[in-house]
């Protein structure tokens, strides 16, 4: 089961470099030259944070088409402080770091939702064929997913039951770096 | 033509192997000038889908992307503008300022969400951004007008509600207003003196009317934060700004018969009856909280918030805050040292009109159509795909 998530989560993840690539431009163009251009400021390149936790809320919210205060969410909100949202009355500071013990707390604090009946009336097909991840993954990563973009196929994940297949396939979109990362 | 096309005419036929791409007399785009609707389909989509989730709290939907695929840079501004009714436009105002004043959430005796929900009523109604400094009125969590809870007998938004006053209170009352300075000029200590003249020496107590550390003793030193500056470089800056919150006691309320003065047996900086001392050394400039702000005279902390939110300053420094937050770019520091100060004065100009101020929503439209943002994050993007 491990394997499987983590296997997709992977793959997922890889999408998360698409953005400006120039291969395949709709209209030929290729990028701006960076020597032809002094920056304003500097756009950070350590290490990728996660967005802001009430993004990641409204997002996972969209896909599923609940309102955040929906019950499916409540386990989400309940971990919300360790999930990097902030208090600063009781002390704690907003933390963007995407770690092993925060994907966790993100991945146990998703189940309620995959196995929401929303979530299954909205995306019934998740575990059984490509055309209901690629649905999921769209609508998640807000532009047209294509089906080589997920492997779905891996045999750890195909030897999984119908019901955890679902789960995993959902988490994984979930968890993928283009959902949580800013 | 899209920029890339642009440039790479540009870039035809210039120089020898090895040498840089650009020839060195084809000039560089020039932010003023650039249209960003010439921004190809692709760079407009990168962009757009880079900033929109910390900005709304969404990806980019259908709509938008086929009105990108369309029109390509020219989608940016009505896209922008589209996005000022969305409620996550309120949210990440809230949680920017939230963040930039680590105020928020509650506790028995202090609501510290009242400047988040200022921030989120004026967001929402699209009030003139001024009002976070202004504002007579405090709102609860449902956007229903309450008594701002200081006490004062003057208003100045988000700097009179007990949470912002009570999670900033410290001696000398040096946090309340180095996060007025950080969250609404983007200015630390030492400022340009032309921006905020400093209070004379001799108006000051001693240990912040050192002008040279050589004429400090090892005590005086010792007691001080180390800079490596002469104490008044600092403080002759912080004694005007300080004094705007000497009536306001550690919990956030308002004291009128505050005076200043130094408690004998407390610790240095702080006041009696829970509140901090004046840099001043008269004891009746210490128990006044009249003052100035960039030079200006003001009779309170509401006045000072007034001049505040109508320095031009005030916007630049919301651009940054903006940017800091949607990019992650990290703007520690005076205006201009992290994020270009033309940009910055480019984006507060194309925000004014006479008797006008502007919305969050119009500052957000001004940074995010700004040529000289477009183009750093485009390339930025760009050199992060190679």
């Amino acid at each position: 089961m491990k394997r499987a998530l983590l296997f997709i989560a992977l793959t997922a993840a890889a999408c998360h470099g698409r953005i400006g690539d120039t291969e395949g431009s709709a209209d030929g163009d290729s990028n701006v030259d960076p020597s032809e251009f002094e920056p304003a400021f500097a756009l950070p390149d350590q290490q990728p944070q996660l967005l802001p936790f009430w993004v990641r809320l409204e997002r996972v919210a969209a896909i599923v088409g609940k309102p955040t205060n929906d019950p499916i969410f409540a386990v989400l909100l309940q971990n919300r402080l360790g999930l990097g949202d902030y208090d600063y009355a009781s002390g704690v500071k907003p933390d963007r770091l995407w770690s092993p013990t925060r994907m966790a707390l993100w991945g146990k604090s998703l189940k309620p939702v995959c196995a929401s009946e929303a979530m299954q009336s909205a995306y019934p097909g998740l575990a059984t064929n490509k055309t209901g991840a690629i649905a999921m993954a769209s609508e998640a990563w807000g532009r047209s997913v294509e089906a080589s973009e997920l492997d779905l196929d891996a045999p750890s994940l195909q030897a999984l039951a119908e019901g955890p297949r679902y789960e995993a396939v959902c988490l994984a979109i979930f968890s993928s770096a283009e959902l949580v990362i800013q | 033509m899209a920029v890339s096309s642009m440039l790479a005419a540009l870039g035809c036929g210039n120089g020898t192997i090895g040498s840089p791409k650009v020839d060195e007399e084809d000039p560089p785009i020039d932010p003023e000038t650039f249209d960003i609707r010439e921004l190809s389909a692709e760079e407009t989509n990168s962009y757009l889908e880079k900033i929109a989730p910390p900005l709304i709290g969404r990806v980019l939907d259908t709509e938008e992307r086929a009105r990108i695929e369309d029109e390509a840079g020219a989608a940016i501004e009505p896209i922008l503008l589209a996005w000022a009714s969305e409620p996550g436009l309120v949210m990440s105002a809230r949680s920017l300022m939230e963040e930039k004043l680590s105020v928020s959430g509650e506790t028995i005796e202090i609501d510290y969400s009242l400047p988040g929900n200022l921030v989120a009523y004026v967001v929402a109604n699209d009030k003139p951004w001024a009002d976070i400094l202004t504002s007579a009125s405090c709102y609860d969590s449902a956007g229903a007008v309450i008594e701002c809870d200081s006490g004062a007998p003057f208003a100045a938004g988000v700097l009179t509600t007990r949470g912002y006053l009570a999670s900033r209170a410290s001696r000398f009352n040096l946090t309340r207003s180095s996060t007025l300075m950080r969250a609404f000029a983007c200015q630390v200590y030492p400022q340009e003196v032309s921006l905020q003249p400093k209070i004379a020496p001799e108006r000051l107590m001693h240990l912040f009317a050192i002008t040279d550390l050589n004429e400090a003793t090892e005590a005086e030193i010792g007691s001080a934060v180390n800079t490596g500056c002469a104490c008044h470089d600092c403080h002759g800056q912080f004694a005007a700004h300080s004094q705007l919150f000497v009536k306001f006691d550690e919990t956030g309320v308002y004291q009128a018969a505050a005076d200043g003065q130094q408690d004998p047996e407390g610790e240095l900086g702080r006041s009696l009856n829970g509140l901090m001392a004046s840099h001043f050394e008269d004891p009746a400039e210490a128990s006044n909280e009249e003052s100035q702000l960039f030079g200006t005279p003001v009779a309170d902390l509401g006045e000072a918030g007034k001049v505040l939110s109508e320095h031009p300053i005030f916007v630049q420094c919301a651009a940054q805050n903006l940017l800091e937050y949607t990019l992650r770019i990290d703007t520690a520091g005076p205006l201009g040292k992290t994020v270009d100060a033309e940009l910055l004065e480019r984006i507060a100009t194309s925000t004014e009109a006479p008797g006008h101020k502007p919305s969050y929503a119009e500052i957000v439209k001004a940074t995010f159509t700004d040529p000289g943002v477009v183009l750093t994050v485009v390339q930025g993007l760009s050199g992060d795909a190679q």
